[in-house]
């Protein structure tokens, strides 16, 4: 971790959830991750992969099956009461949809002030520069507090919500799907954004998207997910210069504008992604392998063992029994 | 020049809201057979708007204030609702965002199909069944004999929009409009979906017109594109050479956003104009970096020739 301090860390994480029918799934099955001090932490992945179960367990928003969750040394699973909600202070959410997390009826600068006066005894005279002070941090105007979420655009929303977020002077944030739903040009300014704050507030973020657009722009680090495990994990620009992981690979073909249309013809995947209720056994990625079972049956070992993470470079993780066999070509960038 | 397939000209579309808000501020362009067109921009920019009043689908408090649209050779603007069914479906069919809400759930998709085969006067009923599973394997579903047989439900999202356009191509029409097909799609299934469409395109004289905000998308799929911004055409022409030498400022800074790395990182500030009131000059000058004097008093005209723009800076230079 080039001796940077661990914000959080997750330490075989699990989460399982029962179907309406009464079948278990296990949305996150054994999961590390650590994000440092003023990390941004990227996870991929597909929907049904659980990246965001996985953002909301180290949260302690979802009850954990296994594993535990450190913060700042300290395992959360062992805090009741004050302590507690201490820890959790230290970490806060962004999602994507800034309408859900903002309640249209109360006044931005209310809404800002009550995230203030939850964790810490705020006197009256403080609230109103505070809230102000908060604002301006995410490029808003003063005026802002006094107006209702419907007044500003989705963009200014996010930025509302980001204000509500840091109230609390968190260390770790866990962006989910951030700027998704905003336009590119908005979506930008709000990753500038976050960024900034990163590099001035020191802050560290899990940073989920499905965009690998996105995610190459901002994040130092890449973890990737398939059906509820980690399948690849490594520096930022190693990762997209070099996947080692079939899945990975695959990935990185299918996401628009990055490759030359034969390019992408030659990797695209068949096949959706299977469903987390009934996993394939062993590797979770071998049915649409373009290297595994389905192409070399000699390959019995991906169907019945599940393949350890295995180092192929300086901070570079996967976790596939025959890794680095399928490459990409240099993307062009245009 | 009956090449053309479809023709838009001048077109303007209001929203009689309070206050009013004029979505599409004068658009014209044309589509030849077989062309793959994208639309891109951001939203609010008139290109939904736009791809509804290319089926005449555009209802109150939406209005097409003036303008035409003709689609092959037929004008649809003002058209009779007899004249517009006949069309849609057979001329010009359309693929949305999301196929949850325009697949009848209570249907067999191989029967909403065949219906669609059957509207247009397509064979008997037996022709029309085999047809249905012959489309089905043409747009990549695997078990076309059963999965004709599966309600919209029992299908995954990819398959729900691969039956979507089995259904928008099943009449052989002119013109194909896909909204932001793969938008609810994860990219690996997005990125089959794109192929698919590719590939039927290169196999009949189908012309596409592909809206989408994402310029990665676009590239993948068109020949020509159309930027929108502040319901207007703002620059227009062949992809690969937009692509090498934009030369409208929103253009510029949409790629830059679109395909460059962490380095080249250019984001656009503040916001598009409110379309409530009216416009005096360059739509884009409040955010752009050489805005001139001129550019906020005289709107930039299009322009013609094969590559349009709509930008004074670039006339001057």
């Amino acid at each position: 971790m080039n001796g940077k301090e661990t914000v959080v860390r997750g330490i075989d994480l699990r989460v399982a959830f029962r179907t309406e029918d009464g079948r278990r799934v296990r949305a996150v099955d054994g999961v590390d991750l650590e994000v440092g001090r003023g990390e941004i932490h990227g996870l991929v992945g597909e929907s049904g992969c659980g990246k965001t179960t996985l953002g909301r367990a180290l949260l302690g928003l979802v009850p954990l099956t296994g594993g535990r969750v450190i913060v700042d040394g300290v395992d959360i699973g062992e805090l009741r009461g004050r302590r507690l909600r201490r820890a959790r202070a230290r970490m806060q959410m962004i999602f994507q949809s800034p309408w859900g997390s903002l309640n249209p009826r109360m006044r931005v600068g209310t809404a800002i002030a009550e995230a203030l006066r939850a964790h810490r005894r705020v006197s009256r005279a403080e609230v109103r520069p505070r809230v102000e002070a908060l604002l301006a941090m995410v490029g808003l105007p003063a005026e802002a507090a006094d107006r209702y979420p419907a007044a500003f655009s989705g963009g200014q929303r996010q930025r509302i919500a980001i204000a509500r977020a840091l109230a609390v002077e968190p260390r770790f944030i866990v962006a989910d799907e951030a700027v998704a739903s905003l336009d590119v040009s908005v979506g930008e300014q709000i990753l500038e954004l976050l960024v900034g704050l990163r590099d001035r507030l020191g802050l560290s973020y899990l940073f989920i998207s499905h965009d690998l657009g996105v995610v190459e722009r901002v994040a130092d680090r890449v973890t990737v997910m398939y059906l509820g495990r980690v399948v690849e994990r490594a520096a930022a620009d190693e990762l997209f210069r070099a996947p080692a992981h079939p899945y990975t690979v695959a990935l990185l073909a299918a996401a628009p504008g990055r490759f030359p249309r034969e390019v992408r013809r030659a990797f695209v995947l068949s096949g959706d992604p299977p469903s987390p209720v009934d996993p394939p056994s062993g590797c979770v990625f071998w049915p649409r392998c373009p290297v595994g079972p389905t192409v070399d049956p000699s390959r019995t070992i991906c169907r019945t063992e599940v393949p350890p993470p295995t180092t192929v470079g300086d901070g570079h993780v996967v976790a596939c029994h025959f890794p680095g066999e399928v490459r990409l070509p240099d993307p062009v960038l245009r | 020049m009956n090449d053309v397939v479809l023709e838009v000209e001048d077109l303007v579309v209001e929203f009689d809201t309070r206050p009013p808000v004029r979505a599409v501020r004068g658009v014209s362009f044309q589509v030849r057979r077989g062309e793959r067109v994208g639309i891109v921009g951001e939203s609010g920019c008139g290109k939904s708007v736009t791809a509804m009043a290319l089926l005449g689908l555009v209802d109150p408090p939406g209005r097409i204030v003036s303008g035409s649209v003709r689609v092959a050779g037929v004008e649809v603007v003002g058209a009779p609702p007899r004249e517009l069914r006949r069309l849609r479906g057979k001329e010009i069919a359309m693929v949305f965002q999301d196929p949850t809400t325009s697949l009848n759930p209570v249907f067999r998709v191989g029967r909403q199909i065949a219906d669609v085969l059957a509207y247009h006067g397509w064979g008997d009923p037996r022709t029309r069944a085999a047809r249905v599973v012959e489309l089905l394997r043409r747009v990549g579903i695997p078990d076309p004999e059963r999965r004709a047989r599966a309600y919209p439900h029992e299908l995954s999202g990819g398959m729900r929009q691969r039956v979507m356009i089995a259904m928008a191509i099943a009449n052989e029409p002119a013109i194909v409009v896909a909204d932001e097909p793969t938008t609810a799609l994860d990219v690996t299934v997005e990125a089959q979906i794109l192929l698919l469409l590719d590939e039927l395109v290169e196999r009949s004289r189908t012309a596409v017109v592909f809206i989408s905000h994402d310029l990665r998308v676009v590239s993948e799929v068109c020949d020509r594109v159309l930027v929108f911004y502040a319901g207007r055409i703002v620059e227009e022409g062949d992809l690969a050479e937009v692509f090498a030498a934009p030369r409208h400022p929103y253009t510029r800074a949409l790629l830059s956003l679109a395909f460059s790395g962490r380095e080249a990182r250019s984001s656009i500030p503040g916001a598009p104009p409110d379309l409530s009131r009216p416009l005096a000059g360059c739509p884009f000058a409040p955010r752009c970096d050489r805005r001139a004097e001129r550019c906020d008093r005289e709107p930039p005209l299009l322009g013609d020739g094969g590559h349009r723009f709509a930008c004074w800076y670039e006339e001057a230079s």
